[in-house]
């Protein structure tokens, strides 16, 4: 559930980007971060964990407006994906209130998305969540790849892999070059602030 | 402001991630204290208007028990008590850390091992890293061309990825991680090499010929992501070159083969140099800057140092010695020797061609020969070593 701050009539807002390794968390985030520059509050910081950068900032979407007269400020995060890093993957899904789950369209990462979303799933458990419930959308990310040859898996491919029963919205995107990344974004935000309202009543 | 006590509570409920972030959005100014049974006195974290400003842990050695490794290290206080008292702190600011980065950092730390968990046994050593000694530089290659990656493999730290003299014609691309590169010896196993991404685990010799031994063994040193290459391709690709550049290739990889073996021998203080150029000559090349392929007799190639030579590798027919202006072995003719047997003898080989059909290769042959060819290099280094240490012992 969201935090709302009294003090600066905040209400805090996590959304936790998720995914097999270098999928593209970090280059969505990055992305985000260089386009918005103006609206993020402070710096992006970054923790170096192994294989992917543990990424963080403070984010006042605007446009938005204000909740019941308190301004909206999202935390994004993106999360490491390796095993060892359990501390720091459950300080970041603590109370997060929206998902972005990033899948690699890489035909050889086939069987490390599905991994990563059953993983989502179980951690999520954990702290009482279920994935089903919990606000979440989908990007197809790196379709940029197709271009040079690479092997992808179609679209419909990774639809039936992993939104078959979830039927989340889903994005392709192309992070590196920054297709999809604000509307992916754009749609977690609606979905969470949708879910926020119904749990709190407004 | 009046001092008081406005949090207390368990670490087992809140974790100091926790904490820091209450205490910071909350806008607090104060000192945390965290009281753990296994430390004497507790470990502090200052806060101005929800700032970290400063932080001590006198569990440290005094240069670090004051500002930003003290305040990584109370990540490692798992089990305690805390309690954050509202006051005016006048502490000289030590940290300027932006307050997230100390969190993310801090659980990074810990996840990672850097930072020991507080705790009876905390007296716990890695040994791991201990007895493979400092000194063994990471070899890691350009970028992995995914067009040849044709499944993906994960192994553990400690993990044995392929074991020396089994069989096996996989070739793997190292797209995360670092793997040792191990060799059995009498005197226990001895790792020659590290390497990590961008690398290879496997020789070009593995995946030409079916059931060809492995010449070492591969463990992986941390967590390892693996691309296993597409052997078949690669052995197409490879079949369509000339003979002479295939067998230039096979004459690198015999090389690293025979350096291998040299650097073992070194390290065993087996010095065989006498037996290997028994009946052999000092070899002159008349030119300074070309290749040659020997055509009969046999050759030694060896390294001369301070204290004496270090044989290298033993080259026989079909093997290429001299200069190769696009690949920096680093041995013959400027960093090493070459003794000849009575018999030898070698054709000039045209470097120009070589060059070219080096060029049409695909980017990831062309990083196996390079890799191969920094890992002679880097062999070649440890053997000198080796010696240079043994000559250390001695004195």
């Amino acid at each position: 559930m969201a935090n709302i701050n009294l003090k600066n009539r905040e209400i805090e807002c996590k959304i936790v980007y998720y995914g097999p390794g270098r999928c593209g968390k970090t280059t969505n985030l990055e992305y985000v971060f260089k386009t918005y520059r103006k609206q993020a509050i402070g710096d992006m910081v970054s923790a170096n964990t192994e294989g992917d950068r543990t990424l963080f900032f403070d984010f006042l979407p605007l446009g938005i407006g204000k909740i019941k007269d308190f301004d909206v400020r999202l935390q994004l995060y993106t999360v490491p994906g390796q095993v060892k890093y359990s501390s720091t993957r459950k300080m970041v899904l603590r109370e997060v209130d929206g998902l972005v789950f990033v899948a690699d369209s890489l035909k050889v990462r086939r069987e490390k998305n599905m991994l990563s979303l059953k993983d989502l799933h179980q951690n999520l458990k954990e702290y009482g969540l279920s994935i089903t419930k919990v606000p979440l959308v989908m990007q197809h990310n790196k379709r940029d790849l197709a271009k040079q040859g690479i092997p992808l898996m179609s679209i419909q491919q990774m639809e039936k892999d992993l939104n078959r029963q979830l039927k989340v919205p889903s994005f392709a995107g192309s992070a590196i070059n920054g297709r999809g990344v604000g509307e992916t974004l754009k749609a977690c935000i609606k979905v969470t602030l949708k879910a926020m309202r119904k749990q709190m009543g407004w | 402001m009046d001092k008081k006590t406005v949090l207390t509570g368990s670490l087992s409920f809140l974790t100091l991630g926790d904490i820091l972030q209450l205490v910071g959005s909350g806008g607090g100014t104060g000192t945390l204290r965290i009281i753990s049974k296994y430390a004497p006195e507790p470990g502090l974290v200052h806060f101005t208007k929800g700032n970290i400003v400063s932080a001590t842990n006198k569990l440290l050695e005094p240069a670090k028990s004051v500002g930003p490794d003290a305040v990584y290290s109370l990540f490692g206080w798992l089990e305690g008590e805390f309690e954050f008292i509202q006051e005016e702190t006048a502490v000289k600011r030590t940290i300027t850390t932006n307050r997230m980065e100390i969190i993310l950092d801090g659980l990074r730390m810990v996840d990672e091992g850097v930072i020991p968990i507080l705790g009876p046994v905390s007296f716990q050593k890695k040994t791991s890293d201990r007895d493979r000694g400092p000194g063994i530089p990471i070899i890691k290659g350009p970028l992995v061309d995914y067009m040849y990656v044709v499944d993906e493999e994960e192994f553990y730290e400690g993990g044995k990825i392929a074991r020396e003299k089994s069989h096996g014609g996989w070739v793997w691309v190292i797209l995360e991680g670092v793997v040792d590169i191990v060799k059995e010896t009498p005197r226990g196993p001895l790792t020659l090499l590290k390497i990590a991404d961008g690398a290879f685990v496997g020789s070009m010799a593995s995946f030409l010929f079916q059931g060809s031994l492995r010449s070492f063994t591969a463990v992986a040193a941390t967590n390892v992501q693996l691309g296993v290459l597409d052997s078949q391709r690669l052995s197409n690709e490879y079949s369509k070159r000339s003979r002479e550049f295939r067998e230039l290739a096979m004459s690198i990889d015999k090389r690293l083969e025979e350096v291998n073996k040299r650097a073992v021998e070194v390290y065993l203080r087996e010095d065989r140099f006498r037996e290997f150029i028994k009946d052999k000559k000092p070899f002159k090349f008349e030119k300074k800057d070309s290749l040659f392929q020997i055509t009969q007799g046999e050759a030694v190639i060896a390294r001369k140092t301070k204290h004496g030579y270090i044989p290298l590798a033993n080259m026989g027919p079909d093997d290429f010695i001299g200069h190769l202006p696009f690949l920096e072995i680093g041995h013959e003719p400027q960093a090493a020797s070459v003794f000849a047997s009575e018999n030898f003898d070698v054709s000039e080989i045209d470097v120009g061609e070589m060059q070219e059909e080096y060029i049409r290769l695909s980017p990831t042959l062309k990083n196996m020969i390079e890799n191969t060819v920094t890992r002679i290099s880097i062999l070649t280094s440890s053997a000198v070593s080796f010696r240079k240490q043994h000559a250390r012992e001695k004195k």
